[in-house]
């Protein structure tokens, strides 16, 4: 099985902030652009790797993994089956697989 | 109707104001001497905004402010002289009127002040650096605080302030000590408070847009340690939450929380309450975060936290302690939106002294 761990703070940033782009930098739809999406592609399974930022907002978490599904990157049950988050703190794996399960696919323009 | 004492100790202390500026005027006019410059706006003895009745004062306090200096486009001087007391909340929304009133203003240097009379309120103003930040052009720079003080600061995007904030909190608040927990959850609240800032407080053409291009979508921000107590508030001048919520939902969302929250009219006070109440349940409305439940979540840690929004003419009080929820309605708007976090510190960061 290929697997890729991404560590956010040291790959990304350590202050994940926003959801789109004109919010900042170090948004979330950047994250998932960036680092989620090319490595769903390319490997079985994604390590994700939260510990040593700052902390995580709602939007950001929402907008790097719950819109995984709203844009219609990958389905809910591959998703959850290929994603590990890995984290000091069981809330925010919880946070994020509640976004994955509440989201819902846009329709496709 | 019967005046209860407080308000014959008002009434007294502006009577004797009256006679103070009438000698001060006549002082002045036979010395020939200009200590005041323009129209003299003085401060309210007791500069609050928790409080329903002092809340008033200050709010025309700060009317006066901007009507002499944007409408009437006069220079004024700021009396201080009498106050004697203030709180955190106050200072920060007098900090932006004063920063917001400079750079709309047509004058340069539209303001001078007399500084307080009283030991506890000029240290108080001195530790946050309300004057020398008021005087200093580059208002986006996070001037450097003592041990328990966040110094007045402003910005508009929040990412290239963010950490530095953060550091300038865990070394003055924390010294150095916050645990990451907690950094993470202060994180969380303070971010997400930025956040709907940017996003939604001035989606509105309500505000000019001469003021944005000029100010930015801006938030004014500073902290205070008081013994054990954390007091970090933020504060925009934007079209407030009870005017953001119908761009964010629709009618028949915010009618529905407001009949579940048993709240009956779109009072300001019941709006910001319904605003806490559908980031907290969610709406079934994509791409919508919870925000205002994240702004919650750093005085939900802590036993004796309390978080406090005042927007427009509402305040919504909510303390951990009993898991209370107080509303306040107030006769003026604070134009913009006010947030406050209040929470306790732990004993390792309890250690450090406030004596800076």
């Amino acid at each position: 099985m290929t697997v890729k761990t991404i560590n956010i703070a040291d790959e990304f940033s350590k202050v994940p902030y926003g959801r789109y782009p004109d919010d900042g930098e170090n948004n979330g739809e950047r994250f998932r652009n960036e680092f989620l999406v090319p490595s769903l592609n390319e490997f079985e399974k994604i390590i994700v790797e939260l510990d040593g930022t700052r902390g995580y907002g709602s939007s950001f978490l929402d907008e790097a993994f719950g819109g995984l599904i709203r844009k219609n990157i990958i389905n809910k049950e591959n998703l959850l089956s290929k994603l590990e988050i890995v984290s000091k703190f069981e809330s925010y794996k919880l946070e994020i697989e509640s976004y994955i399960s509440e989201a819902k696919p846009e329709p496709l323009k | 109707m019967k005046k209860t004492n407080r308000e014959k100790k008002e009434w007294q202390k502006r009577k004797q104001l009256k006679i103070i500026n009438k000698q001060i005027k006549a002082t002045n006019k036979s010395s020939g001497k200009k200590v005041i410059t323009g129209a003299l706006i003085i401060s309210p003895y007791m500069l609050c905004i928790y409080d329903d009745h002092y809340y008033e004062d200050a709010i025309n306090f700060f009317k006066k402010i901007s009507r002499k200096i944007l409408k009437e486009k006069k220079k004024i001087t700021i009396d201080f002289s009498r106050l004697e007391s203030v709180t955190a909340a106050a200072i920060l929304c007098l900090y932006a009127e004063i920063h917001r009133c400079i750079q709309l203003s047509e004058i340069d240097h539209p303001i001078r002040y007399i500084k307080p009379r009283h030991a506890e309120p000029r240290r108080v103003l001195n530790e946050l650096k309300f004057f020398a930040g008021i005087n200093n052009p580059s208002y986006d720079v996070i001037h450097e605080g003592t041990i328990g003080v966040i110094p007045c600061t402003s910005g508009t995007k929040a990412d290239n302030k963010l950490d530095d904030l953060m550091n300038s909190i865990e070394n003055n608040i924390y010294g150095g000590e916050i645990n990451e927990e907690g950094d993470n959850t202060l994180y969380r609240s303070l971010s997400e408070a930025m956040l709907n800032v940017w996003q939604h407080a001035y989606k509105s053409s309500r505000i000019k847009k001469d003021e944005i291009d000029r100010l930015g979508k801006r938030w004014w921000i500073l902290g205070h340690r008081i013994e054990d107590n954390l007091y970090l508030a933020i504060y925009d001048r934007g079209i407030g939450i009870p005017e953001a919520l119908p761009f964010k939902y629709t009618k028949e969302v915010i009618d529905k929380f407001l009949d579940f929250l048993k709240l009956k009219n779109r009072s300001d006070a019941n709006m910001i309450h319904a605003a806490m109440e559908i980031g907290r349940t969610g709406t079934g409305k994509q791409g919508r975060g919870k925000g205002l439940q994240d702004v919650r979540r750093f005085v939900e840690e802590n036993p004796s936290g309390v978080l406090r929004i005042y927007s427009n003419r509402g305040g919504y009080v909510y303390r951990m302690e009993g898991d209370k929820i107080e509303h306040h309605s107030r006769k003026h708007s604070l134009r913009g939106t006010l947030i406050q976090w209040n929470v306790k510190l732990t004993n390792n960061s309890s250690e450090i002294k406030n004596d800076g």
